[in-house]
């Protein structure tokens, strides 16, 4: 479900309501419901699709309880359990790419036979649901969790539908605990809390990422027609559209989880504000980087083996995030600039900050450009395209001028921007502030109608659109 | 749970408040606005009365010259164009028009992207619409879009979204003034930095609701004995007949002329006649608004 959908407000407060309505006595009650209500608005988008989530589902379900009742052949089962789980994954998102890598391969040695490509959509969520279920079955392999034996509670862990869609990618031992039995029937501080996730993710989605989206398409998509200034303009617009797309997504999923009493894995801590490239990950989709860490860099070795080994590890760790994120060069380069950026300064020991508050002003100042650069090749269909836009950037030949849309446009794309700052430089800086602003109820409720009222007055709300629900 | 939903309905109550506050407020700065843009828009729906009306996106505003119309028909000519908009908006605006008064002649610029083909959302093209929708013609234009509108317009902030900020500087202090007969001329040389080829494509697909809409409006106009024309004015790239195919045969099944000027040799790629890729000066305006007037008087 799209939290800034229609469908999301008149769905959600029905959900709500009859959620709260199962008294607390019978909690498996409340599960199935939820359970229910999950598979209902993922069969919404497409409902074949709802039984490659049920395969994935039954398939490491079925593979954990195996690895744990016969530990002897655990590695085996983790083996079979782990590729079958990945084959849909596999086969609608990289059956294309891999069908047109083979083709271009094989021609040139003369060989042109090409199998027809899938013209299927990818169904949504796959890479999300996809890495919580494999991780899972890798936990109860690593003994870190037991294996699940009630099928409908491990169903729900997977399908939940706050973060089926775009994530977090959540941990089972964070998750299956929260279903088993340890939530409350109702707390009013989660609850409100999740409410104020929920407007301030909104607001981040619709008045600041959708507002930009509408600036960085005109230019992206023609990027030709406009000067380096443009470009350069359009380049970190996109930043901070991405942010706020995938930050308020997140945020709203996290709010209607703590809604509904459960608690999901944080997944942003103000990227923008990091020092390093290294630091950027651990601010950036954190139940990503902490997936490819736990599953991926840790058993290459992590970083107890050699230097150069380290290296290596932390390249192919990424080199997989880049492909994770789509099946495309574009993200494979993206993936592998953002490797590479971590090693240089893993062999600079520049991960941390050590310097006074200048070196860490131009530190995060860097940061961002390094980030904004990658997210250039992120963001543009091919790798030709990327380096186009680059290039426009660094040709000292054209003239200065910078693209300016309507007024109203950029009027409000700035007061997004000056909003979303604020708030992101008191909760980094100044957190303490923060909990002064919101002692006074005035001032709390202000703050909130005010953000209501820009939501429903800035708000782009015709786009019913997340950037990560394509992967 | 109590609590919760108490501080949750109260909330909700002064947002409500506040809502209806600011709607009538911004009804107000609407309704008496200076200029600008929703000054444009208050004179097409409240008091144009020309005899001819001509419809379109920036292409018509920036494309065709009043005065000259006005000078060679002898009749008088009001340009209601609009930035970004096409047959969504002008079909629910014709609903307000033809309520008070009926023109003689509308001409419509017709710009595929706008009018014909399918595009990401119509609802992108009720910008303009959400603020009138207490008429019931263009509520039902509006729903037709988006049925969901209906429960979204409770709120007054909503019908403004996005307008706000517009309908403030046109109360207060508009940034330009629209000539009394609605047009607004480019002026200066072609941008060329904002022109390219472009590589057209061979297949189209048309949106149904778009079309409706033109036939709508076809039907009307013909049942009031309302002459209308359909306008492809030129553009630097020129354009393929292909974009406009189902326009064409419905322009021949209902007897409607349609005047081409997108491909015409004597306007593409003159850099003299454009502002950018898309657009005419005030050069190329004045130049094309008397070709297209020859080409009416001659039939």
């Amino acid at each position: 479900m799209i939290y800034n959908s229609f469908l999301f407000l008149v769905c959600f407060p029905l959900i709500f309501l009859f959620y709260y309505l199962i008294p607390s006595r019978y909690k498996k009650g409340r599960n199935y419901f939820l359970l229910v209500v999950s598979y209902i608005l993922y069969i919404n988008w497409e409902p074949v699709y709802a039984l490659i989530l049920l395969c994935v589902t039954g398939i490491t379900f079925l593979s954990a309880l195996k690895i744990e009742s016969n530990r002897k052949h655990a590695k085996q089962t983790l083996i079979i359990g782990v590729i079958l789980g990945l084959i849909p994954l596999l086969f609608y998102k990289y059956f294309n790419f891999i069908n047109e890598q083979v083709y271009t391969l094989l021609s040139l040695i003369g060989l042109r036979y090409e199998l027809h490509g899938l013209n299927w959509a990818v169904p949504v969520g796959i890479s999300f649901f996809t890495f919580q279920a494999i991780g899972y079955v890798w936990d109860v392999y690593y003994k870190r969790i037991e294996a699940e034996r009630d099928f409908a509670t491990y169903a729900l862990f997977i399908s939940f539908f706050p973060s089926i869609l775009s994530g977090p990618i959540n941990k089972a031992s964070l998750v299956i605990p929260q279903l088993k039995n340890l939530r409350p029937y109702f707390d009013y501080n989660k609850a409100v809390e999740g409410l104020r996730m929920i407007l301030w993710g909104m607001f981040m989605k619709v008045v600041v990422a959708d507002r930009m989206g509408l600036y960085v398409d005109t230019v992206l998509s023609n990027y030709m027609n406009y000067t380096g200034v443009t470009c350069l303009a359009a380049s970190v617009f996109y930043t901070i559209q991405i942010y706020g797309d995938f930050a308020g997504y997140s945020l709203m999923a996290i709010g209607v989880g703590k809604t509904l009493g459960f608690e999901l894995t944080e997944n942003f801590r103000r990227p923008y504000f990091a020092v390093s490239v290294t630091d950027f990950w651990h601010r950036w989709h954190i139940s990503l980087s902490t997936w490819l860490k736990d599953y991926v860099y840790i058993p290459l070795g992590g970083s107890r083996c050699s230097k150069w080994r380290n290296y290596w590890n932390i390249f192919v760790t990424f080199l997989v995030s880049g492909i994770w994120h789509g099946a495309n060069w574009t993200f494979i380069v993206w993936g592998i600039w953002h490797g590479l950026f971590q090693i240089i300064e893993k062999m600079l020991g520049q991960q941390k900050c050590n310097y006074g508050w200048l070196g860490k002003c131009i530190k995060i100042f860097t940061t961002f450009l390094m980030v904004n650069f990658a997210w250039i090749f992120f963001r543009m269909p091919t790798l030709g395209d990327a380096c186009g836009v680059i290039s426009r950037i660094f040709d000292t030949n054209l003239p200065m001028t910078f693209f300016s849309d309507s007024i109203t446009t950029m009027f409000f794309m700035v007061l997004g921007l000056m909003i979303i700052l604020f708030k992101e430089i008191i909760d980094e800086f100044y957190p303490a502030l923060m909990e002064r602003f919101a002692r006074p109820v005035w001032l709390r409720w202000g703050g909130q109608i005010l953000i209501l009222s820009l939501i429903l007055l800035a708000g782009v709300l015709g786009s019913d659109q997340f950037i990560y629900a394509n992967f | 749970m109590k609590r919760f939903v108490i501080r949750l309905l109260s909330f909700l109550a002064i947002v409500l408040v506040l809502d209806r506050g600011f709607g009538l407020a911004m009804k107000y700065l609407q309704n008496h606005a200076k200029g600008g843009y929703v000054g444009h828009h208050n004179y097409i729906l409240h008091y144009a009365n020309e005899d001819i009306l001509i419809f379109g996106s920036s292409r018509a505003i920036h494309h065709y010259n009043p005065q000259i119309i006005e000078d060679c028909l002898g009749m008088s000519c009001y340009n209601c164009g609009q930035d970004g908009n096409g047959i969504v908006l002008f079909y629910g605006w014709w609903q307000m028009i033809k309520e008070r008064y009926q023109p003689k002649m509308i001409i419509y610029d017709v710009n595929p992207s706008f009018d014909l083909l399918l595009g990401e959302d119509n609802s992108k093209y009720l910008g303009w619409l959400r603020s009138e929708y207490d008429n019931e013609d263009v509520k039902k234009v509006i729903e037709d879009i988006d049925p969901t509108e209906k429960c979204k317009m409770l709120s007054m902030m909503y019908c403004y979204n996005s307008k706000f900020l517009q309908n403030i500087i046109d109360y207060v202090h508009p940034l330009f003034k629209i000539s009394s007969n609605g047009y607004l001329p480019l002026m200066g040389e072609m941008d060329k930095m904002k022109v390219r080829e472009r590589k057209e494509k061979t297949k189209y697909v048309f949106d149904s609701q778009k079309l409706k809409f033109l036939e709508l409006l076809i039907k009307e106009t013909k049942e009031r004995g309302i002459k209308l024309i359909f306008v492809a004015s030129p553009i630097w790239y020129g354009k393929t007949n292909a974009q406009f195919e189902p326009l064409c045969d419905l322009c021949n099944k209902q007897g409607i002329p349609f005047y081409n000027f997108s491909n015409d040799t004597s306007y593409v790629h003159h850099n003299e006649f454009f502002k950018d890729g898309n657009h005419l000066n005030a050069h190329g305006a004045n130049a094309f608004t008397s070709d297209f007037i020859r080409c009416i008087e001659q039939q």
